[in-house]
C-alpha cells in the first residue's frame, strides 16, 4: 500500500479550518475539502482512477504518491469526475489534490501539523497491521467460546 | 509496538499539544524528505546506539561533544529543520524539547523507547527488545532508501 496517508477522526475534529488555512497558506490553494464541515482527504489511492483516467498523463507517482503535474495538467476534469470521493478538483485550469505536501520542502504534511485537536494522523501499512492484530485475537476468543457453548 | 494510540495518560498534561505517534516507517520518510537532520545521542542509548553511529546524518554526542542547553540553542541558528533525540535522561530532554517546540521551527523527532510528549513527533512506549527492534528497522529501512 502507499507508503502513508492521511486519515481523520470525524468525532475529535471541531471543525476549526486550521487544516484549510495552513494548507491555502503552503501551496496557494486549499487541497482539503470539506464535507458537513468535516475535511475530506485525498486517500492516495494505490490504483488511482485520476491517475488512470488522466488523458495527458499529468498525474504520476511520486513516492507511490498520486502528484498533479502542473505543466502537463489542461484542467479538463476528467480526473474528477472519475475520483470515487471527490477529492480531487480544477482550479484555474489546473487540477489540485492532496499531495501528503511531497511537491513541497516540507517534513510532513502541513495540515497533520496545524490540526490542534489530534484528529488527523499519519498513518502507514504498519500501524494497520497493529491495529487488525487485537480485532483477530478478539475474534479467535469470541470463536472459542462460541464453540465451548455449542459443544459443552 | 505500533497502534497505541493513547500511548500517554491525556489527563496528565495540561494541554492538547502532546506529540504524534509515529511508526518506524514515518520516522523514515521524515528524515528522507528533511534537507538537514540531525542526530542527537545521549549517555543512555544502550545498545540501540550501534545500529545508530555509522549513519550519514549529521551527529551530536551530549554531553560528550556539547551540552544539551547549549545544542538546543544553537539548533534555530544553524538551520536543521529535523532533530532527533535518542538516550537522553527522560525529564531534562522534555525540558529542551519545550524550548523547541514553543520557539523555533525545528520539527522534532524522539527515538527513545518511551512516549516523549514534548516533542513533535515520537516513538510509542515499548518494551527494551520492542525498542531495539524498532532501531534495527529504523535503519534498515534508511539504508534502504
Amino acid at each position: 500500500m502507499n507508503p502513508k496517508i492521511v486519515v481523520i477522526d470525524p468525532t475529535k475534529c471541531s471543525k476549526c479550518n486550521d487544516c484549510v488555512v495552513k494548507c491555502e497558506e503552503v501551496h496557494g490553494v486549499a487541497r482539503i475539502k470539506k464535507a458537513e464541515g468535516v475535511p475530506i482527504f485525498c486517500m492516495q489511492c494505490e490504483n488511482a482512477p485520476c491517475m488512470k483516467i488522466c488523458p495527458v498523463d499529468a498525474i504520476y507517482l511520486k513516492d507511490n504518491i498520486p502528484v498533479v503535474d502542473r505543466e502537463k495538467c489542461i484542467g479538463c476534469s476528467m480526473c474528477e469526475i472519475a475520483c470515487p470521493i471527490g477529492a480531487i478538483f480544477t482550479k484555474d485550469k489546473v487540477a489540485h489534490k492532496c499531495t501528503l505536501c511531497l511537491d513541497v520542502e516540507r517534513i510532513t504534511p502541513a495540515c497533520v501539523e496545524a490540526c490542534g485537536d489530534n484528529a488527523l494522523k499519519l498513518i502507514c501499512d504498519e500501524y494497520l497491521e497493529a491495529i487488525k492484530e487485537p480485532k483477530r485475537k478478539k475474534l479467535i476468543k469470541v470463536l472459542s467460546e462460541g464453540i465451548k457453548e455449542i459443544l459443552y | 509496538m505500533l497502534g497505541r494510540n493513547i500511548p500517554y495518560q491525556p489527563t496528565a498534561g495540561t494541554n492538547l499539544y502532546h506529540a504524534e505517534v509515529v511508526s518506524t516507517k514515518i520516522a523514515v520518510n521524515m528524515v528522507k524528505r528533511s534537507r538537514r537532520p540531525l542526530l542527537v545521542i545521549g549517555e543512555y542509548s544502550g545498545e540501540a546506539v550501534k545500529y545508530l553511529e555509522d549513519l550519514k546524518i549529521e551527529k551530536v554526542y551530549t554531553p560528550r561533544e556539547m551540552n544539551l542547553l547549549a545544542l538546543i540553542k544553537r539548533v534555530p541558528r544553524e538551520g536543521y529543520d529535523l532533530v532527533m533525540f535518542i538516550g537522553i535522561t527522560y525529564y531534562y530532554l522534555n525540558q529542551g524539547l519545550t524550548y523547541l517546540k514553543h520557539f523555533s521551527d525545528v520539527i522534532t523527532l524522539t527515538l527513545d523507547g518511551k512516549y516523549v510528549p514534548n516533542a513533535h513527533y515520537s516513538f510509542p512506549n515499548m518494551e527494551e527488545n520492542e525498542h531495539l527492534e524498532a532501531i534495527k528497522r529504523f535503519r534498515m529501512l534508511l539504508d534502504n532508501l
